[in-house]
């Protein structure tokens, strides 16, 4: 089966391959932009029918949460995270080219076995696969919370580019929604070319076209005082430094080790160009003006999204959260 | 003076305090306010030196009026001095938040006068950011020794977590290097701070503290703070009224609990000591986390290590894993440092160190040994733990298995058996162990750096 590569292209198939009665050992799920048959294999290009996929995954939800001793009444329990469930999302996230299989597997087996379907990682291939995409995009959702960095446009909104190792920005949605309450942003992933918008408390995760991330990446007006926050954050930063703990006197760089190279690079902190005194003044001029306090205005790059609808349910939006690896 | 000089000025003077975590308390977000606050913490950057960066940490002020002889904002010390006004602080705590660099404000102060005068201001401050600027998002705050009960109770309804560094690790070294602190002043408020925390649970507001189980008795163990705390102007529903109400934060009184820090390294006490007195803090006042900070040699006091003694990190590191074990893997202090032999081992890490020394409770059976058994196994931790409990429910596990799970038993192979086969790394002695385990590590660029900075391990 040749499948769109998200959650719902691998949810959508395996509910065609159950209405079908397919067997599911002989098939396999490849995703449908990589897909190369190999000798004797057919592929058959399953389109992704929302609906469908939306049902199987209630299904499965609901077969999960059977004899879960933490689930009462087919929901979790309080404080019982769902992972069990919510991995469709997370495992779906990865960039692998056997992302498709591990999903389709994890259902399956999911649909025959119930809970215990994760305690199969040590003999099947499949499910060991995708407990490792999961424990990636839970690693990768952490990194997002912690180093997207938001600059102020002109407009007043919020926007940061961020380019995670898998397609984790829907993942983490709901955390920057609820912590920029009252606020506008949008959050754009280049690679996986996915974008979520944030406005008048409502989330929305869409697709972009190439034209648009190029639009995206392009520098953008900043707000009056973006420069001069960003000086201040520097100098903040470089303050904090402890002489005799470095990695000289370590033996080993403790900081590359949390923020590797692909992160430090976006970091404005680490920007040697980032330390201008005038900045930090024009900060204090908005201050004493109150232009801090000023509404927000309209988000230039709103446009892109308007033509875009959740591509997500919103359970997707939460699916790292209190996630264990 | 302008923000940006005043900001490195007073970031620089913080930097010493080595608590920086926005963790314990869980805040949904709220109409009208910005932030959050989350269980688990969120680090959003990593210094030089490969600390974590999670919230605003400055002074309020450095121009502090006491004279302890390790700090470098001592009144004797020449530095430049500064002070943060309120609205200054708090526009940087939210436009450092918006765009997602911290997580909240951390908030101490040199003393300005008077404990309660500094107090005063430090409220005032984050009156202004919970009040006007409508902030949900995390607040440490620190408690200067000898602050009023009154203020303390303040500043408690409007941080989420507040701490009272016990910083030295005795009263004797207290009094030898702070002459302006008395052990009963640091321990006071820690006490009421428990009790207003207990209180507030009884109410239905607040996060869980720990009992108020008596400490085994430490260096400070001639104070009394229960019945300190019970002197105070009462907890409870009285103390509700008085208290500071309306901000976005709600009113719980210091919903993330109480933390302190302890210097190590700047005085004689040993690890056996310090694991002692962090034992009897953890149970007698409920605290969270108790952060240890290397001595970081600043002034040249005959009372203090020479300025040119190397920052003891690895005793530091070794500390915290001490911690995380007591913590976490119900160790005991006991088990990890005794009287005759009060240090940790700084080659190996504490589990490791302690498995050598109780040869007869291993090797565990992966298939059958308990969640603490398996806990206590040097080089598995509770994600391995959880991996190896659920995989075993399915069928019996080999070492190929756990090697698909991805759980290495580099470490764990000298500890356990699978199926009732060893490891191919089993070795039976434990200097053997500890040699292989010395030598592995000895190849690591750690290890190398360690070897050619041999006055970290000299500790006096
Ligand atoms: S009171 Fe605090 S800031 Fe002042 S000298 Fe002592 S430790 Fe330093």
């Amino acid at each position: 089966m040749a499948v769109e590569p998200k959650a719902e292209g691998v949810l959508s198939a395996t509910g065609l391959t159950y209405l079908a009665h397919c067997a599911h050992a002989p098939l396999r799920f490849v995703r449908r932009d990589v897909a190369q048959p190999a000798l004797g294999e057919a592929f058959f290009e399953a389109p992704t029918l929302e609906a469908l996929a939306h049902r199987v995954y209630r299904g499965f939800a609901a077969r999960i949460r059977e004899g879960c001793p933490r689930a009462e009444c087919g929901r979790c329990a309080p404080g019982c995270s769902s992972s069990c469930v919510r991995r469709v999302y997370t495992i779906a996230s990865s960039d692998d080219e056997d992302m498709p299989e591990a999903l389709h597997a994890y259902l399956v087996l999911g649909f025959d076995h119930g809970r215990g379907v994760r305690s199969l990682a040590a003999r099947d291939a499949r499910i060991a696969k995708a407990e490792a995409f999961h424990t990636l995009a839970v690693n990768e959702s952490e990194k997002a919370r912690q180093f997207v960095r938001f600059s102020e446009l002109s407009t007043g909104a919020f926007f940061s580019l961020y380019t995670p190792k898998a397609n984790v920005l829907p993942l983490v949605a709901g955390h920057f929604a609820r912590r920029m309450e009252g606020e506008r942003f949008l959050l754009a992933d280049p690679k996986h070319k996915v974008a979520v918008l944030f406005s008048e408390g409502r989330i929305i995760v869409g697709p972009l076209s190439p034209e648009e991330v190029a639009e995206l990446s392009r520098p953008h007006e900043l707000s009056d005082v973006e420069r001069s926050v960003r000086a201040l954050w520097k100098r903040f930063y470089d303050a904090l430094a402890l002489p005799g703990r470095g990695r000289h006197e370590r033996g080993y760089d403790l900081r590359a080790q949390f923020m590797p190279k692909r992160i430090a690079d976006g970091l404005i902190e680490l920007d040697p160009t980032i330390d201008d005194g005038f900045a930090a003044q024009a900060w204090e001029s908005a201050v004493a003006a109150g232009a801090l306090a000023a509404g927000v205005g309209e988000l230039a790059a709103a446009q892109i999204m308007k033509k875009t609808l959740p591509a997500f349910p919103e359970a997707s939006f939460e699916a790292v959260d209190g996630a264990k690896g | 003076m302008d923000t940006l000089a005043k900001l490195e000025i007073l970031a620089d003077a913080a930097k010493y305090d080595a608590a920086c975590t926005s963790s314990g308390v869980e805040r949904g977000p709220k109409k009208g306010a910005i932030g959050v606050a989350s269980n688990a913490g969120c680090c959003h950057s990593f210094t030089a030196d490969g600390r974590c960066v999670t919230l605003l940490k400055v002074l309020l002020s450095n121009a502090c009026t006491h004279d302890c002889a390790y700090c470098v904002n001592r009144v004797s010390n020449h530095v430049p001095r500064a002070t943060f006004e309120s609205a200054e602080l708090a526009e940087l705590t939210i436009d450092f938040y918006k765009r997602n660099y911290i997580e909240g404000l951390f908030l101490s102060s040199g003393v300005l006068g008077s404990p309660d005068a500094t107090s005063e201001r430090m409220i005032a401050c984050l009156e202004l950011l919970r009040g006007p600027y409508r902030f949900s998002g995390y607040v440490h705050a620190k408690v200067i020794p000898g602050t009023d009960p009154a203020l303390v109770e303040r500043l408690g309804r409007l941080a989420d977590r507040l701490s009272v560094n016990v910083e030295l690790p005795s009263a004797a070294s207290l009094e030898r290097l702070c002459p302006e602190k008395h052990a009963e002043d640091v321990i006071a408020p820690m006490a009421q701070i428990q009790a207003s925390m207990h209180s507030g649970r009884l109410l239905g507001a607040g996060s869980i503290s720990h009992g108020t189980s008596p400490g085994a008795g430490n260096a400070y163990s001639t104070v009394k703070p229960e019945a300190r705390a019970a002197a105070l102007p009462s907890s409870g529903l009285a103390r509700r009224s008085g208290a500071t109400r309306g901000g976005p934060r709600g009113e719980a009184f210091c919903p993330a609990g109480q933390s302190t820090q302890l210097i190590i390294g700047a005085t004689p006490e040993n690890d056996y000591d310090i694991l002692t007195l962090s034992t009897d803090l953890y149970q007698r006042f409920g605290l969270k986390r108790v952060f240890f900070s290397a001595y970081m040699p600043i002034a040249d006091d005959p009372r203090l290590p020479h300025p040119e003694t190397p920052v003891p990190l690895r005793r530091e590191h070794r500390l915290y894993q001490a911690d995380w074990l007591m913590r976490f893997y119900g160790f005991e202090a006991a088990e990890l440092v005794a009287h005759d032999a009060p240090f940790l081992d700084l080659d190996v890490d504490p589990k490791l160190a302690w498995a050598l020394t109780v040869p007869e409770r291993f090797p565990v059976e992966v298939n059958s040994a308990s969640k603490e058994a398996l806990l206590r196994v040097p080089g598995f931790g509770p994600a391995s733990v959880r991996k190896i409990c659920r995989a075993r429910r399915a069928h019996r596990l080999t070492f190929d298995d756990l090697d698909r799970l991805k759980i290495s038993v580099k470490r764990a192979g000298f500890f356990i058996t699978c199926s009732g086969e060893r490891s191919p790394r089993f070795v039976a002695s434990p200097e053997e162990i500890r040699e292989k385990v010395v030598s592995d590590a000895a190849s690591s660029a750690y290890n190398r750096a360690q070897r050619k900075n041999p006055r970290q391990l000299t500790l006096f």
